[in-house]
């Protein structure tokens, strides 16, 4: 595969585990990377959510607080157990609320800070012994461009809140934690690279089409993102397709990042 | 996996040997049709014949940095049918390695690995928006982010990485994903690394150990996917980037 040869984006050989693999993003990635062969498990909190989610080969929710690393563990044995081998993490899992600035104290800073980030480092460092028994570990992080990027404030609405302080500080510490591990544990043959979402609202949620609109007269595609355009660009990092790869940020965003 | 590229068109320029000739197998192998260009007739014949469907390639043998040469091929490709796909892979210092040679110098470096490129995209790329789709994909070097090297030669890519950027915003509109791939130390054989392996092993050793994370060499197929990948559907949202395939090296 080294030199080309061999299916470009093979992944049926993969054993992934997804956090948060219930929500818009991750449901994308879940089914791109089943409908390419790959055992997939998706890890949320409620089981009734999971329960509601469609039925897809290869895919299997499981119940799990990713934010308590003893659960995580007790998850990744029972996986372990039935599939010999974990060689896949793709961290996912947000947990934060919207609040304005001006709603912020640190209380509040504290939690959402930690909502979006500690869970990365927990779920890397209970993985990481299977993912390098494995040989050819792989992590993704979920980041965002507010990762690298400040949000423009005035693009929202009064109604609609735009990403937090401690979001886009969370953010940027997902995209520096993927660097540390990527040079931490490349010895091991463990590739570590993070993806950058733009703008990929929902379709349906509360958010307006005048807004949404007009946040796509700022992207050079002219668009918002769809989810599977996510899907590929991880199913790329998973795949032997991105085997010299490590530590890098890839993003996804139309171009709008390049204003 | 149909990753998109059936039947497209897609110019590989440097395709005959290196990073280009990886590049143009990979996607003659997701069933690309190629215009294959390079200087040297016989080894860009040797690799068009070794290509999978190589009834569906054609191969030019041009100097690029000869005027009626880049002028041939681009009237090839506006009478043969336009490429929707266009690698642009020429790159190097052309033996100007003095860091005071003179703006002349420097110019002939800078048009070999920008001015040639530039000057395909604005003959293609009115074609590519009539069709509403395109992929330029531009490669480019590690050394822009280490500055290790010629210094005509970095200057020139740093040039192309903002190119890349401006051209990525001017032509989204038309639906074209402009990007760029920054390969970091790839075996070529032949090249410093390569023979250092062979000629210098505990050197060679020595210095993955201290320079690479992942301790070893990146392969001509390992940028080759990163750029079939950036030319596939899977990629629609990615223009403007700037992908590193350097092993987490720096």
């Amino acid at each position: 595969m080294k030199n080309g040869i061999g299916p470009l984006f093979d992944v049926s050989d993969r054993v992934v585990v997804i956090t948060g693999g219930g929500g818009y993003l991750g449901q994308a990635i879940c089914e791109t990377l089943a409908g390419q062969g790959a055992r997939v498990y998706s890890l949320r909190r409620s089981v009734s959510v999971s329960r509601n989610s469609p039925s897809i080969a290869g895919l299997t929710h499981l119940p799990c607080d990713v934010r308590q690393p003893k659960d995580f563990a007790k998850t990744l044995e029972k996986i372990l157990k039935k599939e010999k081998k974990i060689d896949t993490l793709i961290n996912n899992a947000n947990d934060t609320q919207r609040e304005r600035w001006e709603e912020l104290n640190l209380k509040k800073w504290r939690d959402g800070f930690r909502g979006s980030l500690d869970h990365y480092f927990s779920c890397a460092q209970v993985a990481l012994p299977y993912l390098v028994k494995s040989g050819s570990g792989v992590i993704v992080n979920v980041a965002s461009i507010f990762g690298f990027l400040a949000p423009d404030q005035r693009v929202y609405p009064r109604d609609i809140r735009g990403p937090t302080a401690h979001h886009a500080a969370a953010k940027a510490g997902i995209i520096q934690l993927t660097r540390y591990l990527a040079v931490k544990f490349a010895s091991c043959n463990l590739r570590v690279n993070s993806i950058s979402p733009g703008w990929f609202p929902k379709p349906g949620s509360r958010e307006r089409p005048a807004y949404l609109r007009r946040i796509a007269e700022k992207i050079p595609l002219q668009r918002i993102g769809r989810a599977p355009e996510i899907g590929g660009p991880v199913l790329f990092l998973v795949s032997r397709a991105s085997e010299y790869m490590t530590g890098q940020n890839l993003v996804v965003d139309g171009g709008y990042s390049t204003w | 996996m149909d990753i998109g590229l059936k039947g497209k068109k897609a110019l590989v320029t440097g395709a005959s040997r290196g990073i280009g000739r990886g590049i143009a197998r990979v996607l003659a192998q997701e069933g690309a049709e190629l215009i294959l260009v390079a200087r040297d007739e016989a080894r860009l014949e040797e690799a068009k014949k070794n290509l999978p469907g190589a009834g569906n390639h054609s191969a030019l043998a041009l100097d690029l940095m000869k005027p009626d040469h880049l002028q041939k091929l681009v009237g090839f490709m506006e009478t043969r049918g336009s490429p929707e796909i266009l690698v642009h892979n020429l790159g190097g210092s052309l033996g100007v390695t003095d860091p005071f040679a003179s703006a002349e110098e420097w110019s002939k470096v800078w048009h070999f690995n920008l001015g040639i490129g530039h000057e395909i995209n604005r003959k293609i790329v009115p074609l590519m928006a009539s069709k509403k789709w395109g992929r330029i994909i531009h490669v480019s070097t590690l050394a822009t982010q280490t500055h290790e090297g010629n210094p005509a030669y970095i200057a020139a890519k740093c040039a192309l990485n903002g190119y890349v950027k401006c051209l990525a915003r001017e032509v989204a509109r038309h639906n074209i994903v402009v990007a760029a791939v920054s390969p970091g130390i790839i075996r070529i054989e032949g090249r410093y690394f390569a023979n250092l392996e062979k000629e210098k092993p505990e050197e060679f050793s020595a210095y993955l150990k201290n320079h690479l994370p992942m301790m070893r060499l990146g392969e001509v197929g390992e940028v080759a996917n990163v750029v079939a990948f950036l030319c596939s559907e899977k990629a629609s949202f990615m223009t403007g980037s700037n992908v590193s395939v350097d092993g987490g090296g720096r």
